[in-house]
């Protein structure tokens, strides 16, 4: 399976993985009260889901890679989902939610969010590639 | 110069319209794909036409202003890219290509959409417009639908 990829597939897929650890890793040894910026109840609330939902996403994204390389099926799906859920989520915090709700305090928040259009021109990059070997083959 | 008349000239030109193709193509396909698709249709002309409503949700604290703009945004941004993909969907079938990558991408963003208002937002909103309560109520529907059109597409 590995063998029909590029090298630069290959660097995607390492950057992406370390990318979905690091979040979750990042996310988990944050304190949330810091990164929420309403300070009432009914902000907080939003961000808390928000937060939530994001880690949640990452958990399951990162559980189908583990899935998709043990198993070697069902890569081309796998990506495609896992692409268009990252580009809507990305333009749902970039226009609305980083504005008022989720502010980065931290430096390894800050980090997170300017990898993130690497992350996403990664996996875009890793999808198209999928789609043409697909084709080829 | 060509041979043809007026008339022959003018059914030739009908019958290599986009249109005619699109319509005698999509009167081929199976009664299911049919039904499910016409319903994608009038779903998503409605959203076009009503989700203007949009700016008319309230939240229900509404003292606090940053939220609200935020709400706001965050709908104006979910519009724009439901609209482009549901033309998308319609010009993909049109043309016969990457419809199946169009109604997937609709599947996943419908999804995610979906998740996040039942789990996030649902609760803080109070809804004016009565057609925008229909859609939200016949969204299981939608993702139906498109499901169904996924799997009864015949490719040409």
């Amino acid at each position: 399976m590995i063998n029909n990829y590029s090298r630069f597939f290959l660097i995607c897929l390492v950057f992406v993985l370390l990318y979905g650890i690091s979040g979750i890793y990042i996310i988990l040894q944050t304190d949330w009260s810091r990164v929420i910026n309403p300070s009432d109840t009914f902000g907080y609330q939003i961000g808390l889901r928000i937060l939530t939902t994001r880690l949640l996403a990452m958990i399951f994204f990162l559980a189908l890679a583990v899935f998709v390389i043990l198993t070697k099926k069902y890569m081309h799906q796998a990506l495609f989902i896992c692409a268009i859920w990252s580009w809507a989520s990305f333009i749902d915090d970039s226009i609305a939610l980083q504005v008022n709700i989720i502010i980065p305090s931290y430096t390894s928040g800050q980090l997170l969010l300017m990898a993130r259009p690497i992350y996403l021109l990664a996996i875009s990059w890793m999808l198209f590639e999928e789609i043409m070997l697909k084709k080829r083959y | 110069m060509s041979n043809l008349s007026d008339e022959e000239l003018f059914e030739l030109r009908k019958i290599n319209s986009l249109f005619y193709r699109t319509f005698k193509r999509f009167r081929s396909e199976k009664t299911i794909f049919k039904i499910s698709y016409i319903f994608v249709a009038i779903y998503s002309l409605s959203y076009f036409v009503y989700a203007s409503n949009a700016a008319r949700f309230s939240i229900i604290p509404v003292e606090l202003i940053d939220i609200e703009a935020t709400y706001f945004a965050l709908l104006r941004a979910r519009l724009l890219v439901m609209i482009a993909i549901f033309l998308a969907v319609n010009f993909a079938y049109a043309y016969d290509k990457f419809f199946k990558i169009a109604v997937s991408c609709l599947l996943i963003l419908l999804t995610n959409y979906t998740l996040d208002m039942y789990y996030i937002f649902a609760e803080y909103f109070s809804v004016l417009s009565p057609v925008i309560i229909i859609l939200f109520v016949t969204r299981p529907f939608i993702f139906l639908a498109s499901f169904l059109v996924l799997i009864y597409y015949d490719r040409y």
